[in-house]
C-alpha cells in the first residue's frame, strides 16, 4: 500500500510539473493580453489595461463577427452531426457495390491538403453564386469525411438486433434511424461536435478568401485584422483576441468531456 | 418518403452539370439587376477602415450618387487574395498595391492606363517610377516609406563612441557594431534581417545601390553578379559577425529593448518607441555610404499606389475618388497614427509634424535618394533570387557558387516565355464537370443495377431499395462530388497546363512538363524531405508522448479532470495563435532563452538557425497536438476490462508485462487510428511554418504544403502547385496505407 501511495505521489509530481509546462504559454498569452507593452519597457506605470479587450469587445462590428461565427459553427455542426449520422448509417448498414471504393474516397477526404483545392474551390464558389455569403463557408464543410468516418466505426459496433425489431414492428428506415439509432449514438455526437466545432471556430483560409465584406467576416479573420499593423503585430490586442475566441471551446470541452470520452470508447473506433 | 427519395434521386442524376453553369447565367442576371442610379465601386486596401471611412464619407457628400464600398485586406494574405479574386473575375474597381507588385500587374495588362487622368499631377507627387510603364501611367502613389539607419546613443556612449557622430561610411559602421557587440551580456552591434524570406533585399540591396551595383542593366540583363555585389557582400558578412538575425519585427523589438547598437529600419517605430519605451535614447541618421570618397547614401523606396483594374466599372468616377483620398489632407492622418509610410504627395513634408522631429527629416532626406527596386515583370521571382543568394551568403555558403545559382535561376525563369498551344479555361470546367457528372451516374446506374440483380421479386422494388441508401448517402454525395471531386479534377487538369492567374480565361496544355520539372526543382527536394523528418520525427513522439499521459492520468487515483483540460487546451486553440506565441518564446530574448540563462547557458536564435529551425517548430508541434491524442487514448484505456488485469496479477505479472501484454494489445486499435490520422496531419503541415519561418532560413524549414502554397499564390504558378498537391496526395495515400498494413498486420 505504502508503495502504491510512493507512486501516485510520483505521478502527480511529474504530471504537475508537465502540466505547469503546458499552462505557462496560456498563461503567458492571458497575461500578455492585459498589458500595454511589453514587461519591462516604460516607466512601469499603466503597465496593466484593458485597452485591447476595449480595442476587441469596442470594436463596431464585433456583435456581428461573432454572430456570423456562431452562425456558422451551428449550421455547420448539427449538419454535421445529421449528415455523417445519414452517411456514416449507410456504410456501416447497407450492402450497396463500390462501397469500399467509396468508403477509401471519405477517407481520401482527409489526405488532400486543403490549400491545394482552394483556387477551383473559389471558381466554383463563384460560379455558383455563393462568394461573399456565409453559405460560402457553410456548404462545402457539412459532410466532413473524418466525421463520416467516426459515425461509420460507431454504428458499425452497435448491435443489429434492435433496429431488426423495430423494422419487424413496421417502422420506416428513417424510423429506426429517429428513434433506435440516435438515442444510441450520444456519445459519438460529441465527438463529432468537439471536432467539427474546434476546426470551424478557428477555420481561417477559406473564411478569408471567400468572404470580402466585412459585415460577413468570422471572428478569427476579424480579429486577425485587428490585430495586424503593416510592420508588426499589436500582440495586446492579438493576446486578448485568442483569449476570447478561445473561450467558448474550453467551455464546449469542459462541459462535453465525459461524454467526448465516452464516444471514443463506445467501442467507436473499435475494428 | 417514396417520393422525397425519388425527387433526391432524380436531381442528383440530372442536375449536377447543369448546375454549375445555369448559376453563372444567375450571376449574370443578378448582375444586370444592380443597375440602378447609384455608382457602386469597390475599394481594397489594408488600413485600419477609421482613416479610410470618413474620407469616403467626404467625397460621397461631394459626388451624390456614388458609393463606394470599403473593405481592409490583411497584410500577410493581401497579395493573394487579390490575385485569386482576378482569377475569377472579381477583381474590386480600386485597389491600393504595393509598390513592387505594379511590375507584374503592369506587363500583365491587368490595370486601366489612367495616363489622361492623373499625369497632370506628375509635379505634386512623388515616386512615379513604380506607377508607369512605357510612358504610360497604370497607377497613382499614395504612400511612400524608405529605411534609414537606427542607432541606441546610449549603447554608443558605453562603447566609447560620440553619440553625436552617428557612422557615415561602412568602415564607421563596422567599427560601431564591433565595439558595441557583447553578446555575453546581450548587447549586440548590428540587427540583420534573417528568416523571413521576403524583406532581407530591402535591407541588403542599398548598400549594393551605393556601392553602383545593379540588379539589371537598361537592358535587363541580369548584372547581380558583380565586382560590386561581391564588395558588398563581404562587407556584409563581416557585419554578421557582430550581428544579432531575426525577423524584422523581432529586430525592432531587440531594438526597443536597448539590445541593439545599430539597425536599420523604417519610420512606424516612432509611433512605438516613443509610447512603449520613453527612456529609449536613439537616433537616426542616413544610410552609411562605402567610403568617404566612394559611392553614396541610399535606401529601399517603397510605397502604395493606388490603381483600377481593367473591369473597373467606372473609371472616370473612380479616378476622380484616387485623385480625391490621395490629396495631403486625406492621407496626413493615416501617417500620424502609425508613420508607416509618408504621403506620396511633396507638400506633406512641409507638415509641422515633419518638421517638429528633427529625426523624421532624416527620412524625407533618405527619400531624395532612396531607389525603388526595378519595375519588372519577374520582379516577384528576381526578388526570390536575391534574396535566396544573400541568405545562402550568410548561411556560410561559398560566394562563388551563390552567385552561380542565383545566374542559373535567372536564365531558367528569364528563357521560359513560350507561346503554346491556348485553349480557353471554360474547356477545363466542361471537363471536370462532365467527368464528375459521369461518375455520379454511372454510380447510381451501378446501385440499381445491383438492386435489380440481386433480387427480381420481393416486397419492394429495386429502385425503391436502392433509394433507401441513396437518400441516406445523399448529403455526402452531395458535397463530395460538388466540393470535393470537381474541384480535384480541376486541379488535375491545371497540373498539365500552364494556368495563368492573369489570363484566366486562357491555358496552355503543357503536357507532363510540370511533373517533369519536380525532378528538377531543388526546392521541392528540399521540402519533401524536410516534411519526411516532420513526419517520421513527430508522429511517433506525439503518439507516445499522447499514450504516455493518458497512462498516467489513468492510473491517477485522484480527481483528473484538470491534469486532461489543461493538457487538451492546445488542441483547442487555433494552431496559428498558438505558432505565435511560440514565435515570441523562441525569439533570441524570448522565455526560452531566458530560461536558458538562468543555467548560464547562451540564449539563441532558434527559428533562423538551419538547424534548429524545423526541430523548434517540431517540438512546438508535439507540445500542440499530443493532448489531442491523449484524450483518445484515454477513451481507450477506459475501455480495457479491469477482469484482464486482475487476472495478470494472480499470474504474477508486473507492471511492464501488464503493460505490455494487456494494455497495448487491447489498444492497438486506437494506435492505429491515432498514427493514421497524426501521419496525414504532419505531411500537411502549413500554418506552424507559415506563422514561425515563412520556409525559411535558406528553406530549412519549408514543407510541401508551404512550398505549393508559395507557388499558387507568390509565384502565380497554379499548374505547376497543382502537380505538387496531386504527388503530395499520392504520397500521404501510399504512406497511410503502408503504415495501416504493418501497424496492424503487425500481431495476427
Amino acid at each position: 500500500m505504502k508503495k502504491n501511495n510512493i507512486k501516485q505521489t510520483g505521478l502527480l509530481l511529474l504530471l504537475t510539473v508537465l502540466s505547469v509546462g503546458y499552462i505557462v504559454p496560456w498563461l503567458y498569452m492571458l497575461f500578455r493580453s492585459f498589458l500595454r507593452h511589453e514587461p519591462g519597457m516604460g516607466d512601469g506605470s499603466g503597465l496593466f489595461t484593458l485597452d485591447s479587450y476595449r480595442v476587441i469587445l469596442g470594436n463596431a462590428g464585433f456583435l456581428n463577427y461573432i454572430t456570423n461565427s456562431i452562425i456558422v459553427l451551428v449550421c455547420v455542426v448539427s449538419a454535421n452531426v445529421i449528415f455523417s449520422l445519414m452517411v456514416g448509417y449507410a456504410f456501416a448498414r447497407y450492402r450497396f457495390p463500390f462501397k469500399k471504393i467509396l468508403f477509401a474516397l471519405v477517407l481520401c477526404t482527409l489526405m488532400a491538403p486543403k490549400q491545394t483545392l482552394m483556387v477551383p474551390l473559389l471558381d466554383l464558389i463563384v460560379k455558383i453564386g455563393l462568394h461573399d455569403s456565409l453559405w460560402a463557408i457553410i456548404l462545402p464543410f457539412c459532410v466532413d469525411g473524418f466525421n463520416v468516418f467516426l459515425m461509420k466505426q460507431y454504428i458499425g459496433a452497435l448491435p443489429r438486433e434492435l433496429e431488426d425489431a423495430a423494422r419487424a414492428d413496421g417502422a420506416g428506415e428513417i424510423g429506426v434511424l429517429r428513434h433506435v439509432v440516435v438515442p444510441l449514438c450520444k456519445p459519438a455526437f460529441a465527438v463529432v461536435i468537439i471536432n467539427t466545432a474546434i476546426l470551424n471556430w478557428n477555420s481561417f483560409l477559406f473564411p478569408l478568401i471567400f468572404i470580402d465584406t466585412s459585415a460577413k467576416r468570422t471572428l478569427p479573420v476579424a480579429l486577425s485584422m485587428l490585430a495586424q499593423g503593416p510592420y508588426g503585430t499589436d500582440w495586446g490586442v492579438l493576446m486578448a483576441g485568442a483569449s476570447v475566441s478561445s473561450l467558448p471551446m474550453i467551455l464546449i470541452f469542459w462541459f462535453f468531456q465525459k461524454e467526448i470520452i465516452a464516444g471514443i470508447t463506445g467501442g467507436a473506433l473499435k475494428e | 418518403m417514396k417520393n422525397l427519395g425519388k425527387i433526391i434521386f432524380f436531381v442528383i442524376i440530372l442536375v449536377f452539370p447543369l448546375f454549375i453553369f445555369s448559376s453563372s447565367l444567375l450571376q449574370a442576371a443578378r448582375k444586370t439587376s444592380d443597375s440602378s442610379d447609384t455608382i457602386k465601386l469597390t475599394f481594397w486596401n489594408f488600413w485600419d477602415p477609421k482613416f479610410i471611412l470618413p474620407v469616403i464619407e467626404r467625397f460621397e457628400k461631394e459626388n451624390p450618387g456614388v458609393k463606394i464600398i470599403n473593405e481592409q485586406v490583411s497584410w500577410s494574405n493581401g497579395l493573394d487574395k487579390i490575385v485569386i479574386s482576378m482569377a475569377n473575375n472579381m477583381a474590386p474597381d480600386i485597389c491600393e498595391m504595393g509598390s513592387t507588385w505594379m511590375g507584374k500587374f503592369m506587363s500583365e495588362g491587368a490595370l486601366l492606363d489612367i495616363t489622361d487622368k492623373v499625369s497632370d499631377l506628375k509635379d505634386e507627387y512623388l515616386m512615379w517610377a513604380p506607377a508607369q510603364m512605357n510612358g504610360r501611367y497604370y497607377g497613382m502613389p499614395w504612400l511612400a516609406g524608405t529605411r534609414v539607419m537606427f542607432y541606441n546613443r546610449e549603447l554608443f556612449a558605453q562603447a566609447g563612441l560620440d553619440p553625436d557622430k552617428p557612422p557615415l561610411t561602412w568602415k564607421d559602421f563596422l567599427d560601431a557594431a564591433r565595439l558595441i557587440h557583447n553578446p555575453k551580456k546581450g548587447i549586440y552591434g548590428f540587427g540583420m534581417n534573417a528568416g523571413e524570406g521576403h524583406i532581407l533585399y530591402k535591407k541588403f540591396m542599398p548598400f549594393v545601390w551605393g556601392n553602383g551595383g545593379k540588379i539589371l542593366d537598361e537592358n535587363d540583363n541580369f548584372v547581380f553578379d558583380s565586382q560590386e555585389t561581391r564588395e558588398t557582400l563581404d562587407f556584409y558578412l563581416k557585419l554578421k559577425e557582430y550581428s544579432y538575425c531575426e525577423k524584422q519585427d523581432l529586430l525592432d523589438e531587440a531594438f526597443k529593448r536597448g539590445k541593439l547598437g545599430l539597425a536599420i529600419s523604417g519610420s512606424w517605430n516612432f509611433a512605438r518607441y516613443p509610447k512603449d519605451a520613453p527612456n529609449l535614447d536613439f537616433g537616426v541618421s542616413l544610410m552609411p555610404k562605402p567610403a568617404e570618397d566612394k559611392g553614396f547614401s541610399t535606401s529601399f523606396l517603397g510605397g502604395e499606389i493606388l490603381v483600377l483594374f481593367k473591369t473597373c466599372k467606372n473609371p472616370d468616377v473612380a479616378a476622380k475618388f484616387i485623385r480625391y483620398i490621395v490629396k495631403m489632407e486625406n492621407t496626413m492622418p493615416i501617417t500620424k497614427e502609425a508613420w508607416v509610410s509618408f504621403p506620396a504627395h511633396l507638400d506633406a513634408y512641409k507638415d509641422s509634424a515633419f518638421t517638429k522631429d528633427k529625426r523624421l527629416s532624416v527620412f524625407t532626406e533618405q527619400m531624395k535618394t532612396a531607389i525603388h527596386p526595378p519595375i519588372h515583370n519577374l520582379w516577384i521571382d528576381l526578388e526570390k533570387i536575391i534574396n535566396t543568394a544573400v541568405e545562402k551568403a550568410m548561411y556560410n555558403e561559398p560566394i562563388d557558387s551563390v552567385f552561380k545559382e542565383a545566374n542559373e535561376e535567372f536564365e531558367k525563369i528569364s528563357g521560359k516565355k513560350n507561346e503554346s498551344k491556348q485553349s480557353s479555361s471554360f474547356l477545363i470546367v466542361i471537363l471536370s464537370a462532365l467527368g464528375v457528372g459521369i461518375i455520379i451516374n454511372a454510380i447510381l446506374l451501378a446501385f440499381i443495377l445491383y438492386e435489380v440483380k440481386k433480387n427480381k421479386s420481393g416486397p419492394i422494388g429495386p429502385i425503391e431499395r436502392a433509394q433507401r441508401y441513396i437518400l441516406f448517402l445523399a448529403p455526402w454525395f452531395i458535397t463530395f462530388f460538388i466540393f470535393w471531386l470537381y474541384p480535384l479534377l480541376f486541379s488535375v487538369v491545371l497540373s498539365f497546363c500552364e494556368y495563368d492567374v492573369f489570363h484566366p480565361a486562357v491555358f496552355s496544355f503543357s503536357g507532363f512538363k510540370n511533373y517533369m520539372a519536380l525532378v528538377e526543382d531543388e526546392v521541392f527536394i528540399q521540402s519533401f524531405f524536410n516534411t519526411l523528418i516532420f513526419v517520421v520525427g513527430t508522429t511517433p513522439v506525439t503518439t507516445a508522448l499522447g499514450l504516455a499521459l493518458a497512462l498516467m492520468i489513468n492510473s491517477l487515483k485522484s480527481k483528473s479532470d484538470i491534469f486532461r483540460s489543461v493538457f487538451f487546451l492546445p488542441s483547442i486553440i487555433s494552431i496559428v495563435v498558438t505558432a505565435t506565441i511560440f514565435k515570441s518564446f523562441y525569439s533570441p530574448v524570448g522565455l526560452l532563452n531566458r530560461f536558458l540563462a538562468l543555467f548560464g547557458i547562451q540564449g539563441y536564435g532558434w527559428l533562423v538557425d538551419k538547424s534548429f529551425a524545423l526541430p523548434a517548430i517540431m517540438i512546438m508541434d508535439i507540445w500542440a497536438y499530443a493532448g489531442y491524442y491523449m484524450v483518445l487514448y484515454l477513451a481507450a484505456l477506459t475501455a480495457v476490462p479491469k477482469s484482464l488485469y486482475d487476472a495478470a496479477e494472480i499470474d504474477g505479472a508486473n507492471e511492464w508485462e501488464q503493460f505490455r501484454y494487456i494494455t497495448l494489445p487491447q489498444i492497438k486499435y486506437m494506435t492505429v487510428f491515432v498514427m493514421t490520422i497524426n501521419t496525414i496531419r504532419s505531411w500537411q503541415v502549413f500554418p506552424e511554418v507559415f506563422t514561425l519561418t515563412s520556409g525559411g532560413p535558406v528553406g530549412s524549414t519549408n514543407t510541401l504544403v508551404h512550398h505549393l502554397y508559395e507557388l499558387a499564390f507568390r509565384y502565380h504558378k497554379m499548374g505547376y502547385a497543382s502537380a505538387i498537391s496531386l504527388v503530395l496526395l499520392l504520397l500521404v495515400f501510399l504512406f497511410s496505407f503502408i503504415q495501416m498494413k504493418i501497424l496492424s498486420g503487425k500481431k495476427r
